[in-house]
């Protein structure tokens, strides 16, 4: 079967299966960091994996069943095999570029954090955490609108230097987007694909345009929240409210493998702060409040400008 | 009611990872998952914590630093290290 390549989070990945949105990897070279590949895995990770579950983790693999896709397994963060089968097989790719990157990035000691991530004015990058639902992709296309460029939706990937700097890996040049904000924005839905959500339906955005694909520093995050107020505010977060925010936002911890990993994640992310400035963004609890955030936004970069 | 006396010797346990960040101490119960912050008194208290110390010893330290009686240091000292005992990240060693 033909092998495609790519280069999503800074991994050269080559795979059977097709991600027509992933940026193609520019080197001819025959190593990869990651292989991605059909085939069958062995029934005995279906059977230790509980009914009521669709994880299974250990030191080297992490096992993965999704209702009517199939069962994904990634091993010491090289190599992921997909067994098809179910009405949605189509929707693979969706959960490839979620979970099991997820998954690969953990096995690689890579920090993923669930955020959506632009390039700010001083070429350093702002990321946005905060939980589902409560707006980061919205604010991340009202941003991009705005001529900021992409670093990532969803995933933002991270590597620390010798002395604990965190940088920045740009995952791909695609977002999604829930229906209504994508119509708020005049986009026509019709013309996108859908990502089916048992919460929200969403929609695939394409944003090659504005893609920045340069590794950088990670400078500041702000948590998105729904406040109790009227209005949009921004206020620091400090100390092991900081450190607590940046870990629970860390992209599915169930991921981990155990104690020893969760240690090392502490460690590192304990060490990124010393480097990262953190905010917490409330929002109104009612409302379109994304121009007004994202006004916020650029004002806080101006003043520092 | 604080089973602790004067004499009570406080050593750390080695369920912890620590680390500063903005003035605070934040530490990892590597037993337990939870994250505490550590500032201001109680930050102190942890450091004179590095060699097992007596609640004695602690108050003493303390007084010297700040302005405080010693029936009320002691109160406060014990309210403390009750809390860090339940949490399992010092023990009381006789």
């Amino acid at each position: 079967m033909e092998l495609s390549r790519y280069t999503i989070y800074g991994l050269t990945v080559k795979s059977e299966l097709s991600f027509p949105h992933w940026p193609s990897s520019p080197t001819l070279a025959t190593e990869c960091d990651v292989t991605i590949k059909f085939g069958r895995i062995d029934e005995s990770w279906n059977q230790r994996t509980p009914e009521d579950t669709w994880l299974l983790v250990d030191d080297q693999d992490i096992f993965v069943r999704i209702n009517d896709v199939g069962q994904f397994l990634i091993s010491r963060g090289e190599s992921v095999v997909y067994q098809p089968s179910g009405a949605n097989v189509a929707e693979a790719w969706l959960y490839v570029e979620g979970v099991i990157t997820g998954a690969l990035l953990h096995q690689r000691q890579i920090w993923p954090l669930h955020a959506s991530a632009v390039v700010n004015p001083f070429g350093t990058v702002t990321a946005f955490i905060g939980q589902r639902g409560v707006g980061k992709s919205t604010l991340l296309f009202e941003l991009l609108r705005r001529q900021h460029p992409l670093v990532a939706d969803d995933i933002a990937a991270i590597t620390l230097d010798k002395q604990g700097r965190p940088t920045v890996y740009p995952g791909f040049p695609q977002g999604k987007l829930c229906v209504d904000a994508a119509e708020n924005f005049g986009l026509n839905v019709a013309e996108l694909a859908p990502i089916r959500n048992p919460e929200r339906q969403k929609v695939a955005v394409p944003y090659s345009a504005s893609f920045s694909q340069i590794p950088r520093s990670l400078s500041e995050v702000y948590l998105l929240e729904r406040g109790v107020g009227e209005t949009v505010n921004c206020t620091e977060l400090k100390g092991i409210e900081k450190l607590r925010q940046l870990s629970d936002n860390t992209y599915r911890l169930e991921l981990l493998a155990g104690d020893k990993d969760f240690q090392r994640l502490f460690r590192n992310i304990t060490q990124a702060s010393q480097h990262v400035k953190a905010f917490r963004l409330s929002r109104p609890s009612e409302g379109n409040t994304v121009q007004e955030l994202a006004n916020l936004v650029e004002q806080r970069w101006n003043q520092q400008a | 009611m604080s089973t602790l006396n004067n004499s009570s010797i406080i050593e750390r346990t080695n369920h912890l990872m620590t680390s500063e960040l903005d003035d605070e101490i934040v530490m990892l119960n590597v037993q337990r998952g939870n994250y505490y912050g550590l500032s201001g008194v109680a930050r102190r208290i942890w450091e004179l914590l590095e060699n097992p110390q007596s609640i004695d010893q602690i108050c003493r330290s303390l007084m010297g630093e700040y302005e405080v009686g010693e029936s009320q240091c002691f109160q406060d000292v014990c309210k403390f290290v009750d809390q860090l005992v339940a949490e399992n990240v010092v023990r009381v060693v006789e």
